[in-house]
């Protein structure tokens, strides 16, 4: 029995230390994109902060990476999210979206932030310092009705 | 003769406000009558007010169209294109009770053209 057991933790590390070997993509885009959010609408710098601390770990070509993220299954999981979060919202591709786009993008911020959706819970259990608090959610949200707001002002263009 | 005609003109405008309560069961945004048809079979089950689901109502609840912001209305239609051209909507675990709530292809390109044509129609295009 003891002998069993054993073995199966054996097994079970050596799995866990050739997992290490497989890794997925990074995702680690290194200049800044000039289709990014902040140079396509008004982003005040206080906002751009609060988005890049807490969204564009999966919301944008550059995710950062802490030491524990990049332990395998983990690093998997991450990078599940990243594929995701980056097909429904890309925050470095947000210039190159349609205008109603980048309406329907930020009325999906607003509402996703208000409704503890986004940032993922599974994220910020680990990443604490991705949590938002209500005055940090009000001002996302504040910001985000506005600028969708002026683009619907601004006529039916593209 | 002047009473008659105001009292004409008061019932006509009591009979308006009446009828804007009593057709009130129709949902707000401009559907056209199929389409109407296909949301009352597959969707207003779960995205209204009577629904049982609160996440459904949060996520899209056709009683409140009219507080919506034109910005949510624009984003809600584009989703609802969206989640049915993927099958995402009605929800896979329903449709295995009540399969006959699918969506067929013809229904699909109904129900995105009315959304289409909205959400043009709010962007001030026509
Ligand atoms: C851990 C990764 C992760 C983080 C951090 C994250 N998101 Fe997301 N986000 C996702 C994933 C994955 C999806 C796709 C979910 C789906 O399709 O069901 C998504 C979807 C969204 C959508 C929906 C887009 C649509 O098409 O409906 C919005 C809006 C959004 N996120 C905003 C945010 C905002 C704002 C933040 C920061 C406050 C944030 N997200 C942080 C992973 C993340
Ligand atoms: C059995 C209940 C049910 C039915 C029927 C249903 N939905 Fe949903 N729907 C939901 C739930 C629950 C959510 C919320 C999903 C979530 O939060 O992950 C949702 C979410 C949505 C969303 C929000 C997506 C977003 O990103 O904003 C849309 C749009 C939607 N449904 C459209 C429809 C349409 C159109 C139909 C009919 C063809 C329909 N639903 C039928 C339960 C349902």
């Amino acid at each position: 029995m003891r002998k069993a057991v054993k073995i199966a933790g054996l097994i079970l590390a050596g799995a866990f230390f050739i997992a290490q070997f497989i890794q997925p993509d990074k995702n680690l885009q290194e200049q800044a994109s000039e289709h990014d959010l902040v140079s396509t609408l008004e982003v005040p710098d206080q906002l751009a902060n609060l988005l890049k601390n807490s969204c564009y770990d999966c919301h944008s070509n550059h995710t950062r990476y802490p030491w524990y993220s990049k332990i395998s299954p983990l690093s998997w999981y991450l990078y599940k999210h990243i594929e995701e979060g980056k097909e429904a919202l890309n925050f470095s591709e947000f210039g190159l979206l349609e205008k109603r786009k980048m309406i329907s993008g930020l009325s999906g911020v607003c509402e996703l932030i208000e409704s503890g959706s986004m940032p993922l819970v599974s994220f910020t259990l680990i990443h604490r310092d991705a949590r938002l608090d209500e005055d940090e959610q009000r001002i996302i949200c504040e910001w985000s009705e506005a600028e969708a707001g002026k683009l619907l002002k601004s006529g039916p263009g593209s | 003769m002047k009473k008659l005609i105001v009292s004409l003109a008061v019932s006509a405008i009591l009979l308006l406000v009446f009828q804007s309560f009593v057709f009130k069961t129709a949902p707000a945004p401009d559907i056209p009558a199929d389409v109407n048809e296909i949301l009352k079979t597959s969707c207003y089950g779960c995205h209204t007010q009577e629904s049982s689901s609160k996440k459904a109502k949060i996520a899209l609840n056709f009683d409140k169209w009219d507080d919506y912001k034109d910005t949510k209305k624009i984003s809600k239609l584009d989703a609802i294109c969206e989640v049915i051209s993927k099958d995402k909507m009605p929800p896979e675990k329903y449709l295995k009770d009540s399969p006959e709530k699918a969506l067929s292809d013809d229904q699909k390109v109904a129900v995105c053209s009315w959304t289409d044509k909205e959400a043009t129609k709010l962007m001030g295009g026509n």
